[in-house]
C-alpha cells in the first residue's frame, strides 16, 4: 500500500537557473505519480503559479501556492497560502521584499516576516550544516511559534547522502524538544531525475563556471526530483508522510478566487459604473456626429455596452478613457490600435478612430462571451511624450495599484548554446560557428552535415550533450523584464494580487505575471504604447498651425482629397507612416489607391501573412479587372466583397468561419488565436477538420475550403485585423496629406522625431528638396536645437536644428540658440561665453566647428577650426580675451566639405556625392536613377549609388533588395541568392555599389535585376554615408 | 578584412576565417629580445614604442666595413630571424624613425633633413589621436604643410610638443636616449688547466662557480631557482644534450672547436635561494646520476632568471622540520628519480569518489571533501562482488550498514556514474565500502577502512 503524499516544497523553472523544470511538467507529474497534491514555492516568486494552476486545473489536480523564503536574518522557510488573505499576505510580503533589493534579488527580514505571518502556514528547514546548532534552533522555534503558532511544521528533507539517518535522528529529537510535528518534504528542483544533467547544467551556468569544475556545488545526485511514493516510503517515516496532507489539506486556496476590480473612483457620486459609461458614450457620440447618429452606430454601441454590462468591464472603459482624456488635454497625440478599433464604444470614446459608420467591424474580435478572456486595449502615444503618460498612471493610482505587466524573458536557441555551451566548457571561437548554423537547429537531418561545417564532430559526446540539453533548455524562462507597455490597475492593492518588483528602469515597476498570465487570472490590461509617427504628425500640425496663424488639428485635414493619393499611385511616399518601405512602395503604383479603403488594405496586403497565403496577387489582378470576382454564396460575398472575394484581414477569416462552417463568434476567435500560435503548438488541424466538413454540409466544395484552410495557415502570426490596419490607415492619409500639401512642416517634424521610420534624415531632406523645399545649413546664428521653419523666398524654408549634429549635447544645443544675441554672436569666443560652454565643452565649440555650423563666424571648416583650437583654457573657463590670429585658409574641396559633411550631419547640402562621381560612372555608362525609371523592361543597364539599405525578407528565399541613391533618387535593386552567394563580399562590403544587370518594369514600378555587383567604394575616398540595415 | 571591422561581419566575408588573440606580452618579450640581439651591432641600443629599434651606428661604422655592409647585416640578420625590416638612416634618432616609418631607406643628411622630412606626412608622429586629426582639420597634410602655419599660433593649439618633436628630428635640440639595459644575469666561466671526469674534482670546482654566483645574489638581494652548468668536453660525445635554444633568444655560446662539444646540467632548487650547501647538494644528485660522456675542459654557470628572496635565508633552525626544508627533500628527491617520480595529493572537488581526490606537483587549497565516512584507501578500479544467497559476498558475507549514500554525478566528461554506496562488515569484524551500480544492478568493492 503507497503511502498518501503532498509535496510541500517544489521550485520551478521560475527559480532561474535552479529549478530544471517547467511548472506544468511538474504538475503533471505528480499527478502521474498519484501525489495528493504540489505545492510550487519558488525563491521568493510568485511568477510561475498561473503556469501551474492553469495545468492543475486542466487535469483537476489540486496545487497550492507558497515560496521558498530565507530571511537575511535566518531562518530558511517554507511558507504557503491556505486561503486568500493568506495569499495576499504572500503577495504583500514578497512585494515588500522584491522592491527593497534590485531587479531579481530579494530582501526579507523577520521583522517583515511578522507582520505577514497571521494566516500563512510555515515549513522550517533547519540548516543542515555540518555540526547541528541546538542553540540557535531553539531560538529560531520560539520566534517561528510566537508567529505561527498551530501553522508551523518542521519540513524534512532526505536526498540519499550518507548523513541522512543523523539528520533523521536529529529532527525528531528536534521536534520533541519544541513539540512541533515534522512533515515530510521533498526540496524538488526537477520532475524527474532525467533532468539532472540539465539541473547541473544550470548550476554552470548561474555560477558562470564550466560544469566539470562546479565540484560540489552541484548536487551528489538526481534525488531532488518528484520521487516515487514507494521510494517516499523508505526514505520517511509514515506519521511525516501522512502529515503532508494534513497540510495540503488546510489549504483551500486557488487562484480562481483571487477577485480582480478595476479602479472604481473614476465614475462620479451618484452614478454606477455602467450609467456613467453610458452617458459618457452618449455625449462622445453626438460629439463624433453632430447631426445624427447613424441607426447603424446606435444598434452597435447598444449592443455593446449590453456586452460590457454583462461581464462588468465597465470600469475598464473608463480606465482607458481617463487615461486618454487626460493625454488630450495635455495636448498629447494618442489614438487607438489593434482590436479596441473593432468597438464602437472606443470610438464614441475617442480610445480610437476609426468611424464605425465606414468600416465593417467585428466586435468579437474584441471581446466575446464565450472567450471569458478580458479585452485588450492598446493605445500608441507620441513617443517622445508616453512618459508623461506612465507617470500619470502611476501618480493617479500609486505603485501599490499601477505596474507594467512582466515579459518573460525566455531561452532562445541563440542563448541556449551560449549558455549551455560555456556551461560545457567549449570555447567562445567554437561557440562563435556554433551560433552561424543556428538557422539549421530546427532541422534535425541536416544538422549533423552543418555541425560538420562549424568543425564540430556530431557524433562526439559534447556536442551530442550541447544538442540534448540546449533543447531542453530553449524556453525556460530566463528573468523578468517589463512589457513595452501594458499597464495593470486595480481597484484595491495591486500587491495582493501579485508581487510586484522593481525593474531595471529606475521609476518602474512590474508585477510577476505576463500577459498570458493576466487572461488566464482574468486581469486587464491597457497598454501605454509609443509612436514615433504621433509625434511627427502633432509638431507639423503645431508648425502648420503656426503659419495659419489659426489651430490646425487632425479633424482639420480635407478627407479623400485626390491630390494625396496622386502622389502615393507614384509610390512618392518617403516619410509616410507604414507605406514608406521599398516593399510597400513598390505596391503602390500597383494598387494605385483612391480611397481611404484603398490604404486600409495597402498596409494589411504587404505583411508576411497574405504574402505567403498567396492572396496578393489574386487582390491585385482582381482589382485590375484581369480575374472574375466570383464568391461561392450570398454570405461569402458579404464577407469577402470588400476585399474583391480574397481574404486580407484576420476578421474576414473569422467571418468565413462563422459563415460557412457555422463557428461560433468565440469559436472563430479561438480559429483566430491557433492561427497565431499554430507554428509553434500546431494545434490548427482539429479546425481543420470542423472547418472542412462544417463547409461541405453548407454546401461549399472540397476545393474552396482547402484554399481558405490554406490561406489561414498562411496568415500565421502575421495577418493583420482589419480594425488595427484602419486605425493606421487614418495616419498614413494624415501623413500623407502632410507630406503633399505641407512638406516643409512635414519633414521639419519628421527631422524632429528622429529615431523613427524607415529613412535617415539625408533622405528626408533630398526628397523634400526635391519636393521644392528650400533647405538651409546648420548655423549657430540661425538654427535651433531643433529644425525649424523659416520664411523663404517660396513657401517656408527648413532649417536644420542643431540636434543633426553629431556629439552635441542636447543642454549646450539649447543653450547656443537661447542665449544668441538678436544680431546674433561676434566670434565663437563670444558664443562660448554667453552660451557658458565651460571649459569641458571646448569639444562643444569642436563639434561645431567640424559640422560647419560657425562658417558665418569664421568661415570654411579650416579657419573655424584654427578660431575655435586657438581658444585657450584659463582657471576652466575659456579665456575670451581675444587674441584676434585669424588666418586665411584655403577652403575644402567639394568633395572633401561633403564627406565631412556627412560625418558631423549624415546629409549634406552641398551636392550629392554621386554628382561628383557622375562623369567617371558616365564613362563606365552608368545611368542615373531618373533615367533608369524611364527604361523598357528587358533592358540590360547599369547604375549605380550609395547603399541606403539592404534587406532580406523572410518571405523571399534568400533574395536580397537592396536600395542605392543617386543624386537623382533611388535605384531598387534585386539580388537573387544565387548571386548573393557568389558576390556576398560586394553585397555586404560596398558602400558605393554599381549594380550591372537588367530593368524589370511593371507598370510603373521599376527594378534593376543584378547580374553582376561591383564595389565602388574607393571611389568615395572616405566618405561613409551611414547604411541602414534591416533584416 | 580592415582594421575595427566587426568579428562577424568579417566571418561573413570568409567563413574559415580564424580569429586569433593579440599577444601584447609575446610581442614585448620579442622586442626585447630583438634589441638585445642588435648589442651586437651598437652599443647603444634604443627600445623605441614597439616595433622600433634605433641603433646609434655613427660609431661603429670602421669595424663593420662602412655602412651599407652594416645595414645589410642589420636586415639580413633580421630576416633570418623572420622578421620584415623598414630602415631608416638618419643624423638624428627621430627623423630616422619617421623615414623608417614612412618607408624611406635612403640616409639623409643633415643638410637635406629639413627638405626630407617635409615630405613626410606628420601622421605617423608620436603625438595624441586629437592632435593628429588638429592638423587635419586644418586641411594640413605634410611636415612642410605644418612648418607653413605661424609657430606660435600653433603651438598655442597644439602645445608646444610639436615643436620640440620638429626640433629634435631636425637636431636644434638635444634628444638624449635611455639605452636598451640587458637583463640582470649571471654567467661565470672556468677553465680547467686539464680534463676532469672524476665528479669530486668536478665539484670542487663547481663549488667555486657556486660560491662566486652565491655572491652575486646576496649583492643584489636576489636567489634563483634553477642554474644551467654547462660542461665543456673534449670530444664530441653520442649523447645529445637535450636542451634547445629558442630561436629569438640571444645566444651567447660561441663556436666550439671542432673536437669539442658541450654538456648541460639543469639544477633546480624547489625554491629560490642563494645557499650554496644546497645548492652543492642538488649538483652532487645529478652528478650522480649522469655520468659525463667525456672529460671536461671547462665549466660555465648560467643563471638566467634571478628571483627577488623575501627574507634571508636564516640557517639558525637548519635543524628543524621547516618547510624550506621539506621543498628542499622534494627538490633532492626530483633530482635522483627525476621529476615525473615525485608527486604530492590533494583532495579535488568531485562527487564521484574516485576522482575526490587528485595528484599534483604543487598543492593548493582545494575545497575540503564533504562531511563523509569514507575510506582512505580506494581500489585501483572497483572489484566486483559476488553474490551469495542474495548477498554480497567478499571470501565472507557483507552485510550493509544503514542507508546508502546515493551518488550520481560525472555525465559531462564519459565517466557517468549511478550508485548507491555502503558501509558494509563481514563476520571477521572488517569494514568495507561498497557499493551497487545502479545501471549494472551490481555489486562492487570500492575501498577498505583501517
Amino acid at each position: 500500500m503507497l503511502p498518501a503524499y503532498a509535496e510541500l516544497h517544489c521550485f520551478s523553472n521560475f527559480s532561474f537557473l535552479r529549478g530544471a523544470s517547467h511548472p506544468a511538467e511538474l504538475v503533471e507529474r505528480a499527478a502521474e505519480l498519484g501525489y495528493g497534491a504540489l505545492a510550487l514555492t519558488d525563491q521568493g516568486s510568485l511568477a510561475g503559479v498561473v503556469r501551474a494552476h492553469e495545468a492543475a486545473k486542466a487535469i483537476g489536480f489540486k496545487l497550492l501556492i507558497g515560496a521558498d523564503i530565507t530571511l537575511a536574518d535566518g531562518p530558511h522557510l517554507v511558507v504557503l497560502a491556505p486561503d486568500l488573505s493568506a495569499y495576499g499576505d504572500l503577495s504583500e510580503l514578497l512585494t515588500l521584499g522584491r522592491r527593497a533589493a534590485d531587479k531579481g534579488q530579494y530582501h526579507l527580514q523577520r521583522a517583515d516576516l511578522q507582520h505577514f505571518s497571521r494566516h500563512l502556514l510555515a515549513l522550517w528547514l533547519p540548516e543542515r550544516g555540518p555540526i547541528p546548532s541546538p542553540a540557535t534552533w531553539q531560538a529560531d522555534a520560539e520566534w517561528l511559534a510566537q508567529h505561527f503558532s498551530g501553522r508551523l511544521w518542521i519540513a524534512a528533507e532526505q536526498h540519499g547522502h550518507a548523513d541522512d539517518l543523523e539528520w533523521l535522528a536529529h529532527l525528531h529529537q528536534l521536534s520533541q524538544q519544541t513539540g512541533l510535528a515534522v512533515v515530510a518534504a521533498g526540496g524538488v528542483e526537477m520532475h524527474r531525475r532525467s533532468r539532472r544533467p540539465l539541473h547541473d547544467t544550470l548550476t554552470a551556468i548561474r555560477l558562470g563556471q564550466p560544469v566539470a569544475e562546479c565540484g560540489y556545488a552541484l548536487h551528489a545526485n538526481g534525488e531532488r526530483h518528484l520521487r516515487q511514493r514507494l521510494r517516499l516510503a523508505q526514505l520517511y517515516p509514515a506519521a511525516w508522510l501522512e502529515e503532508t496532507m494534513r497540510v495540503a489539506e488546510r489549504c483551500q486556496f486557488s487562484l480562481d478566487s483571487l477577485r480582480y476590480q478595476y479602479p472604481q473612483e473614476l465614475v462620479p457620486p451618484g452614478l454606477t459604473p455602467a450609467s456613467y459609461l453610458a452617458r459618457e458614450v452618449h455625449s462622445g457620440l453626438h460629439g463624433r456626429y453632430p447631426g445624427q447618429v447613424p441607426l447603424k452606430v446606435q444598434q452597435m454601441v447598444a449592443r455593446e455596452l449590453d456586452l460590457i454590462s454583462s461581464l462588468a468591464y465597465e470600469a475598464y472603459f473608463l480606465t482607458v478613457y481617463d487615461i486618454v482624456s487626460w493625454a488630450r488635454r495635455q495636448g498629447i497625440l494618442c489614438q487607438g490600435r489593434g482590436s479596441a478599433a473593432n468597438s464602437a464604444v472606443c470610438y464614441a470614446l475617442g480610445i480610437t478612430a476609426v468611424d464605425p459608420a465606414r468600416t465593417e467591424m467585428l466586435f468579437e474580435r474584441f471581446l466575446s462571451k464565450e472567450r471569458n478572456e478580458p479585452p485588450d486595449i492598446d493605445v500608441d502615444f507620441e513617443h517622445s511624450r508616453r512618459e508623461e503618460v506612465i507617470q500619470y498612471i502611476y501618480q493617479k493610482y500609486g505603485r501599490d495599484r499601477a505596474a507594467l505587466t512582466a515579459t518573460v524573458i525566455r531561452y532562445r536557441p541563440r542563448s541556449a548554446l551560449r549558455d549551455v555551451g560555456r556551461a560545457l566548457g567549449f570555447d567562445e571561437e567554437q561557440l562563435h560557428r556554433l551560433s552561424s548554423i543556428l538557422a539549421w537547429w530546427d532541422k534535425r537531418d541536416d544538422l549533423p552535415a552543418r555541425l560538420a561545417d562549424a568543425g564540430c564532430d556530431p557524433d562526439s559526446r559534447p556536442v551530442q550533450w550541447l544538442l540534448q540539453l540546449v533543447n531542453q533548455l530553449i524556453g525556460f524562462p530566463r528573468h523578468l523584464s517589463q512589457h513595452v507597455g501594458g499597464f495593470v490597475i486595480s481597484h484595491g492593492p495591486l500587491s495582493r494580487q501579485v508581487p510586484i518588483e522593481n525593474a531595471s528602469m529606475t521609476d518602474r515597476t512590474v508585477i510577476q505575471w505576463d500577459k498570458d498570465d493576466l487572461d488566464i487570472i482574468g486581469m486587464l490590461k491597457i497598454d501605454v504604447l509609443a509612436l514615433g509617427m504621433l509625434t511627427a504628425l502633432r509638431e507639423s500640425l503645431q508648425l502648420v498651425s503656426a503659419r495659419y496663424g489659426k489651430p490646425f488639428g487632425l479633424t482639420d485635414i480635407p478627407a479623400e482629397d485626390p491630390a494625396v493619393y496622386d502622389m502615393l499611385g507614384r509610390a512618392d511616399s518617403i516619410g509616410v507612416f507604414q507605406i514608406e518601405s521599398r516593399a510597400q512602395m513598390s505596391m503602390l503604383p500597383r494598387l494605385k489607391p483612391k480611397h481611404f479603403y484603398d490604404l486600409v488594405i495597402e498596409v494589411a496586403i504587404v505583411r508576411p501573412g497574405p504574402i505567403q497565403g498567396g492572396m496578393v496577387h489574386p487582390y491585385l489582378r482582381r482589382r485590375q479587372g484581369l480575374e472574375e470576382v466570383d464568391y461561392p454564396s450570398e454570405a461569402v460575398k458579404n464577407v469577402l466583397q470588400r476585399t474583391l472575394g480574397v481574404p486580407i484581414f484576420q476578421e474576414q477569416v473569422m467571418q468565413i468561419a462563422i459563415v460557412a462552417a457555422g463557428f461560433s463568434g468565440g469559436e472563430a476567435d479561438q480559429l483566430r488565436r491557433s492561427m497565431a500560435a499554430w507554428r509553434r503548438t500546431g494545434k490548427l488541424e482539429p479546425f481543420r477538420a470542423r472547418l472542412t466538413s462544417g463547409m461541405l454540409e453548407r454546401g461549399y466544395s472540397q476545393d474552396f475550403a482547402d484554399r481558405i484552410f490554406r490561406q489561414i495557415e498562411g496568415f500565421s502570426e502575421y495577418g493583420f485585423p482589419e480594425s488595427h490596419a484602419a486605425s493606421f490607415a487614418l495616419l498614413v492619409y494624415s501623413s500623407a496629406w502632410l507630406k503633399r500639401h505641407e512638406p516643409a512642416a512635414f519633414c521639419c517634424a519628421l527631422l524632429n522625431a528622429q529615431p523613427m521610420g524607415f529613412y535617415a534624415p539625408a533622405q528626408l531632406v533630398q526628397d523634400a528638396q526635391r519636393h521644392g523645399v528650400e533647405v538651409r545649413p546648420i548655423d549657430v546664428q540661425a538654427s535651433h536645437w531643433q529644425c525649424t521653419l523659416e520664411d523663404g523666398t517660396n513657401g517656408p524654408a527648413l532649417r536644420l536644428g542643431l540636434r543633426l549634429v553629431e556629439g552635441l549635447g542636447t543642454a549646450a544645443g539649447q543653450r547656443i540658440a537661447a542665449a544668441r544675441p538678436a544680431g546674433g554672436y561676434r566670434s565663437p569666443a563670444q558664443l562660448a561665453q554667453l552660451a557658458r560652454l565651460d571649459a569641458s565643452t571646448l569639444a562643444t565649440l569642436a563639434t561645431l566647428a567640424t559640422a560647419d555650423a560657425l562658417h558665418a563666424l569664421s568661415g570654411n571648416r579650416r579657419e573655424a577650426w584654427w578660431d575655435v583650437s586657438g581658444l585657450t583654457r584659463h582657471n576652466d573657463l575659456l579665456d575670451t580675451a581675444p587674441i584676434d590670429d585669424s588666418l586665411a585658409l584655403p577652403a575644402p574641396e567639394l568633395g572633401e566639405a561633403i564627406t565631412a559633411d556627412y560625418h558631423s550631419v549624415g546629409l549634406s547640402l552641398r551636392a550629392h556625392p554621386i554628382s561628383l562621381l557622375r562623369p567617371q560612372l558616365s564613362t563606365r555608362k552608368l545611368v542615373t536613377a531618373t533615367a533608369l525609371s524611364t527604361m523598357p523592361n528587358g533592358r540590360l543597364a547599369r547604375a549605380g549609388g550609395l547603399v541606403i539599405s539592404r534587406q532580406r525578407p523572410g518571405t523571399a528565399q534568400g533574395v536580397v533588395f537592396v536600395t542605392l541613391e543617386d543624386e537623382t533618387g533611388s535605384i531598387n535593386v534585386i539580388v537573387w541568392s544565387d548571386l548573393v552567394n557568389r558576390q556576398r563580399r560586394e553585397l555586404l562590403e560596398s558602400r558605393l555599389m554599381l549594380v550591372y544587370g537588367v530593368v524589370q518594369r511593371e507598370g510603373d514600378v521599376v527594378h534593376l535585376l543584378a547580374r553582376r555587383l561591383v564595389d565602388a567604394t574607393p571611389l568615395l575616398g572616405d566618405l561613409s554615408p551611414r547604411s541602414r540595415e534591416f533584416h | 578584412m580592415r582594421p575595427g571591422q566587426r568579428r562577424s561581419a568579417a566571418e561573413a566575408l570568409a567563413s574559415s576565417l580564424r580569429c586569433l588573440r593579440r599577444d601584447t606580452a609575446a610581442e614585448h618579450r620579442a622586442h626585447n629580445a630583438l634589441a638585445a640581439w642588435a648589442l651586437q651591432f651598437s652599443p647603444m641600443v634604443t627600445l623605441d614604442p614597439a616595433p622600433a629599434l634605433l641603433l646609434e651606428i655613427g660609431s661603429c661604422l670602421a669595424y663593420f666595413g662602412g655602412l651599407e655592409r652594416l645595414r645589410q647585416q642589420v636586415d639580413a640578420g633580421l630576416i633570418d630571424l623572420g622578421y620584415t625590416v623598414q630602415q631608416g638612416c638618419a643624423p638624428t634618432p627621430l627623423a630616422a624613425l619617421w623615414l623608417a616609418q614612412a618607408g624611406r631607406p635612403e640616409a639623409v643628411a643633415l643638410a637635406t633633413l629639413p627638405e626630407t622630412l617635409g615630405q613626410l606626412s606628420f601622421t605617423g608622429l608620436p603625438l595624441a589621436a586629437e592632435q593628429i586629426a588638429s592638423l587635419r582639420r586644418l586641411g594640413l597634410q605634410t611636415l612642410a604643410d605644418v612648418q607653413s602655419l605661424p609657430s606660435r599660433g600653433l603651438s598655442r593649439r597644439l602645445g608646444l610638443q610639436l615643436a620640440q618633436l620638429l626640433d629634435r628630428a631636425l637636431g636644434r635640440q638635444a634628444d638624449p636616449r635611455q639605452p636598451y639595459q640587458p637583463p640582470d644575469q649571471f654567467e661565470r666561466q672556468l677553465d680547467l688547466n686539464y680534463p676532469v671526469q672524476a665528479s669530486e674534482a668536478l665539484l670542487f670546482a663547481g663549488r667555486r662557480l657556486l660560491i662566486e654566483l652565491s655572491g652575486f645574489l646576496r649583492g643584489r638581494g636576489l636567489g634563483v631557482q634553477q642554474v644551467t652548468l654547462r660542461l665543456t668536453l673534449q670530444q664530441r660525445p653520442d649523447l645529445e644534450s637535450g636542451q634547445s635554444q629558442p630561436l629569438s633568444a640571444p645566444h651567447h655560446a660561441t663556436a666550439l672547436p671542432e673536437n669539442r662539444s658541450h654538456f648541460d646540467l639543469m639544477l633546480a632548487f624547489g625554491r629560490p635561494t642563494r645557499e650554496v650547501a644546497e645548492m652543492l647538494g642538488v649538483l652532487k644528485e645529478k652528478l650522480a646520476v649522469n655520468p659525463l660522456p667525456a672529460p671536461a675542459l671547462g665549466l660555465t654557470l648560467q643563471a638566467r632568471v634571478l628571483h627577488a628572496l623575501d627574507a634571508p635565508v636564516s640557517d639558525l633552525f637548519s635543524n628543524g622540520q621547516s618547510a624550506a626544508d621539506f621543498a628542499l627533500l622534494a627538490a633532492r628527491l626530483k633530482a635522483r628519480l627525476g621529476d615525473q617520480a615525485l608527486t604530492g595529493i590533494q583532495p579535488h572537488p568531485d562527487h564521484r569518489p574516485e576522482r575526490a581526490w587528485r595528484t599534483s606537483q604543487q598543492p593548493d587549497n582545494a575545497p575540503q571533501l564533504p562531511a563523509t565516512l569514507r575510506p582512505a584507501w580506494l581500489l585501483h578500479t572497483p572489484q566486483p562482488l559476488e553474490l551469495r544467497d542474495a548477498r554480497p559476498w567478499l571470501g565472507e558475507p557483507l552485510q550493509c550498514q544503514g542507508r546508502a549514500e546515493r551518488i550520481e554525478s560525472g555525465w559531462w566528461d564519459g565517466a557517468p556514474i549511478a550508485r548507491d554506496y555502503y558501509l558494509a562488515c563481514g563476520p571477521s569484524g572488517r569494514r568495507y565500502w561498497i557499493y551497487f551500480d545502479r545501471k549494472e544492478q551490481s555489486w562492487y568493492l570500492h575501498g577498505l577502512f583501517d
